[in-house]
């Protein structure tokens, strides 16, 4: 195929024979580029916000809450059962919503109580991904912190969750563990095998347990109640469960074998034991009925992703919360998890809810999240409009860049476009090397500015580090340490998101758009020369 | 259209044209009749400013005429319209044209400049580039045909030029000036290739020129004095 001539001048005047690129050229495809990186960038990260963020409400409130208007539900067992046999529900957990007063060596607080059912509530609320590690701040020499992470099945009547901000306030922690080596005790001054807790009991007492080996396969252990030494175990051997308030230690051994007279020292820092106060206390104080405080184990201290969600919060169970409320029996909703292919689809989502709320009669109401979360998510999406309005001009300063520059080329080149008519060059055709010109570097810009894009997006972990280390510091200032959260944020590149792809591809042509459309005015000049006059310029 | 006008590679009859001079118009050309016969040359000598240009123009159809008529290889155009596309299409293959000033363009080298006519004229390929290099080594440019028109001399580029014009085998070349830029001794050789590259090609030439010898070298001496045209 034959390039026309107007497509072939245009692409030389970009690109010189000998020069290869001309700083024009140079200039304007990076002007463009940039304005088209920073778009796609700021929208993609905004999307990448969004995305989290609508993560994390989910996580934290499932897909949708399903409440009685009126009131708490008494019949909830039955409610359950017509919400589990709605065919698009996949898991439903019961709530129990409240607040109680906590003392804890004269710290308090009143956080926000959540009474869930540990099986039924992961399925819905992933409690057990929220758990994080809670050890006291113990200043210990050659001793390491060997405290295992605590699981929802430790949630008990009589054990709850803390959220970090609750136990710093109330000083409180869970159980804790420190192990410490002794390398005077053997000959081979103790194998290098590891030694790790797999479960700290909430129920475990303050103590010192010891584990001295016997030879390089077997060890006994002591606890802290008495002096004797336990029966002999088995490095190879598999111990599941020795009782309640037991450590479950496993060992494995290392290029150096243990010998005997190893000894680890391991040293158990009991559950934080605090008050429980609630508002049905106080209504039986009332009536001269004092209650003594209910008294619980902190097992374990959680971190919730959702910064809109309770800083001072609580997580026991059903019955602990019907207890404390006094309201046996009863629940004040259900978190409700939808299949797949309807929690992706937020019409989909809707119209499950509206189906799932006639199911369960006019006193219920099933909100999804989006609707419950529907300011902050409007608040985001007015955000990302503002962004792009602020920074399309960036695009268009390119484009008046492409533009004064093409203008200046044609006052330059006046006589030889004069030279072009006179060779047989048309109007459009002239017009058409300069409006050709705006569109390969608009073309070109936004192929850099995809690249570029994808570089910011691929580093986007190093940058925000690098941004939030210089803006806040190693630690983390005042308000920028949760940007940290940002790191693993999610932004999705263009062949793995239809989003993605759609936002690449509408800066691009933005971008083509008005470069092209910067070319016009010049093209429009250069067509409307008059040839014996520009023959003649001077 | 008349057998006369099929002899003529380029014929005018009757162009007048006035500009625009405070209320009044002044009379640039008035009944300029010229005919243009394949491989034969007119030279046209006149004052700065007496319209020698302007006919050159009205000639290239690059600018319109208040009256008169013109043919192109016997193909009647009206001078008094502007030109349309099927001019600029027309003119690409029919007329070749050199300027004082050379116009490569800077961005090509000499071999893309000359090619750049075949473009215009839609005729790219092959052929146009052995052509192309036939005549660079027919205007003695041989082996600069990479090199960027700033390299070259004065005398090289209107070489350069001149090949260009030809490229598309045109019945008329209108040259304006092509040694004006030039010393003596380029000019008489660069005056020289035109008139006998023409006679060649069998083109047609108008030459406009100062220069009395090489209006003299032409088949036909032409001067234009207060906007007619007379035989010198």
């Amino acid at each position: 195929m034959k390039l026309p001539w107007a497509f072939y001048l245009s692409w030389k005047q970009l690109f010189p024979t000998g020069r290869g690129v001309s700083f024009f050229s140079i200039l304007s495809v990076f002007g463009v580029a940039l304005g088209v990186n920073v778009m796609i960038v700021v929208v993609a990260f905004m999307n990448g916000f969004q995305d989290k963020f609508r993560t994390d409400i989910i996580d934290s409130q499932g897909h949708a809450r399903a409440e009685m208007a009126y009131g708490s539900s008494g019949d909830w067992k039955d409610d359950m059962k017509k919400l589990e046999s709605q065919p698009k529900v996949q898991a439903v957990a019961p709530y129990l919503n409240g607040h109680l007063l906590l003392e804890h060596f004269g710290n308090r607080s009143i956080p926000f109580a959540m009474g869930v059912d540990p099986v039924r509530g992961d399925t819905v609320i992933p409690v057990s991904e929220f758990l994080a590690e809670g050890s006291p701040k113990i200043l210990a020499v050659e001793a390491s912190r060997i405290t295992p992470l605590p699981v929802v099945d430790d949630l008990q009547d009589d054990v709850v969750f803390l959220s970090r901000q609750a136990a710093d306030k109330l000083g409180a922690h869970p159980a804790a563990a420190l192990l410490t080596t002794d390398h005077n005790s053997s000959s081979n001054r103790v194998g290098n095998g590891i030694m790790v807790l797999r479960k700290l009991d909430p129920f475990v007492e303050s103590g010192t347990w010891k584990v001295r080996f016997e030879d390089d396969g077997s060890y006994r252990v002591t606890d802290p109640y008495d002096e004797e030494w336990e029966d002999l175990f088995f490095v190879s051997e598999k111990i599941e469960n020795l009782g309640e308030g037991i450590p479950l230690f496993e060992i494995t051994p290392g290029s150096t074998p243990f010998a005997k007279g190893d000894l680890f020292t391991i040293e158990i820092f009991g559950a934080s034991v605090i008050d429980v106060y609630s508002p049905s206390m106080l209504e039986k104080a009332k009536d001269d009925e004092l209650l003594p405080p209910r008294q619980v184990r902190v097992g374990g201290i959680f971190e919730v992703p959702w910064q809109g969600f309770h800083l001072d919060a609580l997580f026991g169970t059903l019955r602990f919360m019907q207890e404390m409320n006094g309201q046996s029996g009863v629940v004040h909703g259900f978190n409700l998890k939808f299949v797949p292919e309807v929690a992706s689809d937020t019409q989909a989502l809707a119209d499950a809810c509206m189906n799932t709320r006639s199911s369960l009669g006019e006193n219920w109401s099933v909100v999804p999240w989006f609707v419950e979360n529907a300011w902050f998510f409007d608040l985001l999406k007015f955000e990302e409009y503002l962004m792009v309005l602020i920074m399309v001009p960036i695009g268009l300063v390119a484009a008046f860049a492409i533009a004064i520059a093409l203008m200046t080329s044609v006052l330059r080149k006046t006589r030889e476009i004069g030279l072009l008519v006179a060779m047989g060059g048309s109007r459009l055709s002239i017009g058409t090397v300069f409006t050709m010109q705006g569109f390969v570097i608009g073309l070109l810009g936004a192929v850099l500015g995809w690249g570029m894009a994808l570089l910011f997006i691929c580093y986007r972990d190093s940058l925000m580090s690098f941004i939030v280390r210089n803006i806040a510091g190693e630690e983390g200032g005042a308000g920028v340490a949760q940007f940290y959260d940002f790191y693993s944020l999610r932004v999705p590149y263009p062949w793995d998101s239809a989003d993605s792809l759609q936002n690449f591809l509408t800066f691009g042509a933005f971008a083509v758009g008005v470069s092209t459309l910067a070319g016009f005015l010049p093209a429009w000049k250069a067509a409307r020369l008059n040839p014996s006059e520009a023959l003649r310029s001077e | 259209m008349s057998d006369d006008n099929k002899r003529f590679a380029l014929e005018a009859k009757g162009l007048a044209k006035t500009f625009p001079y405070g209320e009044e118009r002044l009379k640039v050309l008035v009944d300029a009749d010229m005919r243009v016969v394949a491989g034969r040359s007119i030279s046209i000598r006149g004052e700065s400013g007496c319209g020698k240009t302007t006919l050159l123009n009205l000639l290239a159809r690059l600018d319109f005429a208040d009256t008169g008529e013109l043919y192109w290889n016997g193909e009647s155009y009206d001078p008094k319209l502007p030109p349309g596309p099927r001019d600029a299409a027309r003119r690409a293959c029919l007329i070749g044209v050199v300027y004082q000033a050379y116009y490569l363009i800077p961005e090509m080298n000499v071999l893309e400049n000359v090619l750049l006519a075949a473009r215009l004229a839609g005729s790219m390929g092959k052929d146009a580039k052995q052509r192309a290099r036939e005549l660079l080594n027919r205007v003695g440019v041989t082996n600069r045909e990479r090199q960027l028109p700033q390299k070259l001399s004065g005398g090289e580029r209107q070489r350069v030029a001149i090949a260009r014009a030809l490229l598309n085998r045109p019945k008329v070349i209108l040259a304006d000036e092509p040694t004006g830029n030039l010393d003596e001794r380029s000019a008489g050789d660069v005056m020289e290739l035109l008139l006998e590259a023409c006679r060649e090609e069998d083109a047609g030439l108008v030459l406009v020129t100062h220069n009395p010898s090489f209006a003299k070298a032409t088949d036909e001496a032409l001067n234009l004095v207060k906007g007619e045209l007379s035989p010198a």
